[in-house]
């Protein structure tokens, strides 16, 4: 990864760019995830026998209501995530967002991952916020 | 209590995602502080940009909470929630938040403690604190337990990993 | 019987709650799988509420079919006695 990053990084998600739409909600966002994005970690996630960790799903969906936002988010709080399914190589993710506006200036963020097979893979309700660009 | 090599030997995780240094107290019957050190030189620092500040420096949210669920990984294991051969995946996140970010030169200590514990399932709750601040709390945090086996995939595929 | 009543609106509440459903849009006697689209970790979320609410350790092999409000009291009732 080049030196080029304003803030530190976990792994790249958005080898596809998102789609963006406007939504009755807010913002409905789409970013399609192969789990193969992440191979560095899943060399240690676990040795011989992958599987994508939960907690890159969740920075996967931060980077893609980001982009949606056009500014670079802070996670706040989960209310609720569930990670129904493993994810293994091979297999690739719909992430579905519906980006809303909060109070505070904050985000609120409803994602779903739908495995290719149809699946409900994971869910996430989470609270973000643009991260304060320091000189 | 358990230092890095003991740990280690406790936790299937492997750099870059083994983000656990030390279990300083163990409590029976199920109650912990671990502990991970922060460093400018981690991994998620790699790409940060000569002259960023220091709030680019922010620890992810994503590797704390990672953090916080091997320490309950580990909790699993010294509590003896379930056989060796098995590996505790978290599942289930509720009722969390994350607070001031923690920094390079931070040291995190996950204070867990198990809330609910049958058969495969363990829920545990706690929160994490780094320079004398609260950086993380967690009311649930659901973990399944399931053979290593199970967890292949049913048509292996290689994987090519980058050398 | 109000032990039953209440049993069964605490178990609903907890069916609701894991599901994101209202309580009163849950018929106690309609699967959770082929009614609401329950997967197998909702599935383990309500046993794990329900186990905590009743402070008890209900048994895998009674819970395999119990897939209702109804069936779900019975299971806790069996254990709470």
């Amino acid at each position: 990864m080049p030196a080029s990053s304003r803030t530190a990084t976990v792994f790249d998600a958005l080898g596809h760019p998102p789609r963006t739409e406007p939504s009755a909600e807010g913002t409905r966002v789409t970013l399609r995830l192969p789990v193969t994005r992440a191979i560095p970690q899943l060399a240690g996630h676990y040795p011989g026998f992958p599987i994508l960790p939960g907690v890159l799903l969740i920075d996967s969906v931060r980077q893609a209501a980001g982009f949606a936002c056009g500014a670079e988010l802070r996670l706040c709080g989960i209310d609720r995530a569930r990670f129904a399914l493993p994810l293994l190589p091979g297999d690739e993710l719909e992430l579905s967002l519906v980006v809303t506006p909060a109070a505070d200036g904050r985000v609120a963020v409803r994602a779903r991952g739908t495995r290719s097979d149809g699946q409900t893979a994971a869910e996430l309700s989470a609270t973000l916020e643009p991260v304060v660009a320091d000189a | 209590m358990l230092d890095h090599s003991q740990v280690r030997a406790r936790l299937r995780q492997r750099p870059p995602m083994l983000l656990l240094d030390t279990v300083r107290e163990f409590t029976p019957p199920a109650s912990l502080v671990a502990t991970k050190a922060i460093t400018g030189g981690e991994d998620c620092y790699r790409g940060v940009a000569d002259g960023a500040g220091i709030d680019g420096f922010a620890y992810p949210a994503a590797l704390l909470l990672e953090s916080f669920g091997q320490a309950a990984s580990l909790l699993w294991s010294l509590a003896e929630l379930g056989p060796p051969e098995e590996v505790p995946l978290m599942v289930g996140l509720r009722d969390l938040a994350f607070a001031t970010p923690a920094r390079p030169g931070d040291l995190l200590e996950h204070h867990v403690r198990l809330r609910h514990h049958s058969g495969a399932l363990a829920e545990f709750t706690g929160e994490t604190r780094a320079a004398g601040r609260i950086v993380l709390t967690a009311r649930s945090v659901l973990v399944v337990s399931r053979p290593a086996a199970s967890l292949l995939p049913t048509t292996p595929e290689p994987v090519a990993i980058e050398g | 019987m109000t032990d039953i009543d209440n049993s069964t609106s605490t178990i609903r509440a907890i069916v609701a709650d894991v599901l994101e459903l209202n309580p009163d849009e849950i018929d106690d006697a309609e699967d959770f799988v082929d009614q609401y689209q329950a997967d197998s970790l909702n599935l383990i979320e309500i046993v794990a509420q329900l186990e905590k609410q009743y402070q008890v350790i209900l048994p895998q092999r009674e819970l395999l079919q119990a897939h209702t409000v109804a069936a779900l009291r019975d299971v806790v009732r069996r254990h709470t006695a």
